[in-house]
């Protein structure tokens, strides 16, 4: 704030009119995604607080209260099991989330540092790792993922393990677009002729520009891996029973659908509504952080 | 322009030849592919001989040779539930998953394409909003769960009601396309109301609109006649690797529908481990994908010579 006599300073001081100041900010909460937000809240707090929100104890069977429909002890009915609808989809957002945010930590940073690198370096490993990225993303994901699981063992890691490469593949490939255009910036070339060593220039100068691209597709992934997690759940080869993830309460609901619809409605919504929260909130950060990118 | 498809069809090769790979190292992960035919109770002469005779004696790379030189005879290899060609099973299956593809894609076209251009011409109303987030539903809905939901209503209650109902599975007449195609296709909607608005966006300051504009044309043929016409390019060539991603897809579908094709077949295997039928299933579904994808790159610059091909 010293440098009074600097011109941006000169601009700032010039007051915006309050009415157009009212203006731009009504347009500018008319797109932010505030349900969407909202939602996204309320999952983290289900996530943090499940034991405090949850009625009842999510993996307790209680048979003779089996198919109860909602009411006011069990707000979402209860299951065939008798387990209670509601607890279970409270303390299933933890396996959906846990799960997405790890795959995500795992296979998207390495996508991440071999879209940036190869990126960067250009030659034969990027277009060795160009093709592998274009091989993995041709091949069917759930297919792929069901055969590896139901070999190796149903298990919270496995689905993980298997979902890591395809993740990474997605991110590589858009980060390395993105790296493509920033290694022929003015400020990359300087930092070469300086003779900055590689490692450098990807961690100083290409990771900090493509950050807003990887908040934004990680935000869809997320929502993406719910969506096949669940459905691999759903196909009993995921999230193995008797966890409550939302897509094997589907699937524990589908032969009883005629009489106790709750058991794969409840869930089912639970499902819908995060990823579309997450779709509408990362298609507003995209907007928010990359102008340039805004489908106008 | 030739140096460009030599390029892209070279490309396309490698691919194929990761995905032979990814296959092969996989479907050897999953085990010794000799258990699966050989019993417990056999003597160990015979076992030894079974693995001769299937090649599983030799190393790796020569495994992996044998794999390859029968993949490019269209040899998938044998069933081991079915003791028949996998090539064969896939042949029978493959029209049912087709054909739900290609309805599904229509159906997705019906309700993408008018969409699209309804919020490109009232962009930033409230239509566009809501095309928005009918676009964005459709992406983010289980498509298991909506399979189910649609059974119950158009099934279930239409048919308690006494009123016409819809099938819920099996594939038979029309009728019965209809819930497993709408269910397919409305995953894919949004990637073609996003591309049509984009698409028609950039045509709608063009110079030819803005022409048939100043000739006094209604605004009803400028928007889907002279511009729309423009704008499909890069729709329809999207729409080719929507077609490669139902394959993908056709799995859960076609499970909850019990419909006859290639996905559900993939499942049985998958439970039955009949490890060759997953294979073959795999390889078709990624070499599938590849082409496809090969096409549309040539198909684009061939239709829209303003792009450029660079060897990059």
């Amino acid at each position: 704030m010293a440098e009074t006599g600097h011109p941006t300073a000169v601009i700032q001081a010039q007051p915006v009119p309050l009415k157009r100041r009212l203006r731009n900010g009504a347009a500018a909460l008319r797109r932010t995604p505030l349900i969407p937000m909202m939602i996204l809240w309320m999952l983290l707090i289900c996530v943090a607080f499940a034991p405090l929100i949850a009625t009842h104890d999510p993996v307790k069977n209680e048979i003779s209260n089996n198919h109860a429909p909602p009411s006011t002890s069990n707000f979402l009915g209860t299951d065939t099991l008798g387990r209670d609808v509601f607890s279970r989809i409270i303390y299933g957002s933890r396996i959906s989330l846990a799960l997405s945010l790890l795959v995500i930590v795992i296979g998207g940073g390495t996508g991440i540092i071999l879209g940036t690198v190869t990126g960067y370096m250009g030659g034969l490993a990027d277009a060795l790792v160009q093709r592998a990225v274009e091989a993995i993303l041709a091949l069917p994901l759930i297919l792929v993922a069901l055969t590896f699981v139901f070999t190796f063992g149903f298990s919270f890691w496995n689905v993980i393990f298997i979902l890591c490469p395809f993740v990474a593949a997605r991110f590589a490939r858009i980060v390395r677009g993105e790296t493509l255009s920033i290694r022929e910036r003015d400020y990359v070339a300087v930092a070469k002729v300086m003779g900055a060593p590689t490692h450098q220039i990807v961690l100083k100068h290409i990771l900090p520009n493509v950050f807003n691209t990887v908040v934004v597709i990680s935000t869809l992934e997320v929502g993406h891996i719910i969506l096949v997690e669940s459905s691999l759940s759903f196909l009993g080869v995921g999230i193995p029973p008797p966890n409550p993830a939302w897509g094997l309460m589907v699937a524990d609901g589908r032969q009883y659908i005629t009489s106790a619809y709750w058991i794969t409605l409840f869930p089912g919504l639970a499902i819908l509504a995060t990823v579309l929260s997450l779709n509408l909130f990362g298609d507003w950060l995209r907007d928010t952080l990359d102008p340039r990118r805004r489908q106008l | 322009m030739g140096r460009y498809i030599a390029n892209r069809f070279a490309q396309s090769i490698v691919n194929i030849l990761f995905i032979t790979v990814m296959v092969f190292l996989l479907a050897r992960a999953t085990g010794d592919p000799a258990d699966v035919f050989i019993d417990d109770s056999l003597p160990k002469e015979t076992a030894q001989l079974f693995r001769e005779k299937l090649g599983l004696d030799k190393p790796l790379h020569i495994q992996y040779w044998i794999f390859i030189k029968d993949l490019a005879r269209g040899d998938l290899g044998q069933s081991v539930k079915g003791h028949r060609p996998v090539t064969q099973m896939l042949v029978e299956r493959l029209p049912a998953t087709f054909s739900l593809g290609l309805v599904a894609m229509g159906i997705a076209m019906a309700m993408g394409i008018p969409l699209g251009v309804l919020s490109a011409v009232y962009r930033d109303t409230f239509i566009d909003r809501a095309a928005k987030i009918v676009a964005f539903l459709g992406q983010s809905t289980p498509s298991f769960w909506l399979a189910i939901m649609l059974m119950l209503f158009f099934g279930v209650f239409l048919f308690q009601q006494g009123l016409p109902s819809l099938p819920i599975s099996g594939r038979g007449g029309p009728a019965t396309y209809i819930l497993p195609a709408f269910t397919m296709g409305w995953f894919v909607v949004a990637g073609l109301v996003r591309l049509t608005r984009s698409s028609m966006l950039d045509v709608m300051d063009a110079d030819y609109v803005t022409m048939a504009r100043a000739k006094g044309l209604s605004e009803r043929i400028v928007i889907w006649k002279h511009a729309l016409r423009n704008a499909m390019i890069p729709v329809l060539t999207y729409s080719g690797l929507i077609l490669g991603g139902f394959m993908n897809g056709s799995v859960v579908v076609e499970q909850v529908f019990a419909w006859p094709g290639v996905g559900r077949m993939a499942l049985t295997a998958v439970s039955g481990r009949d490890y060759p039928v997953v294979q073959g299933v795999v390889i078709m579904i990624g070499v599938f994908y590849i082409v496809i994808n090969f096409f549309v790159d040539i198909l684009y610059v061939l239709v829209d010579p303003r792009i450029k091909y660079s060897n990059s």
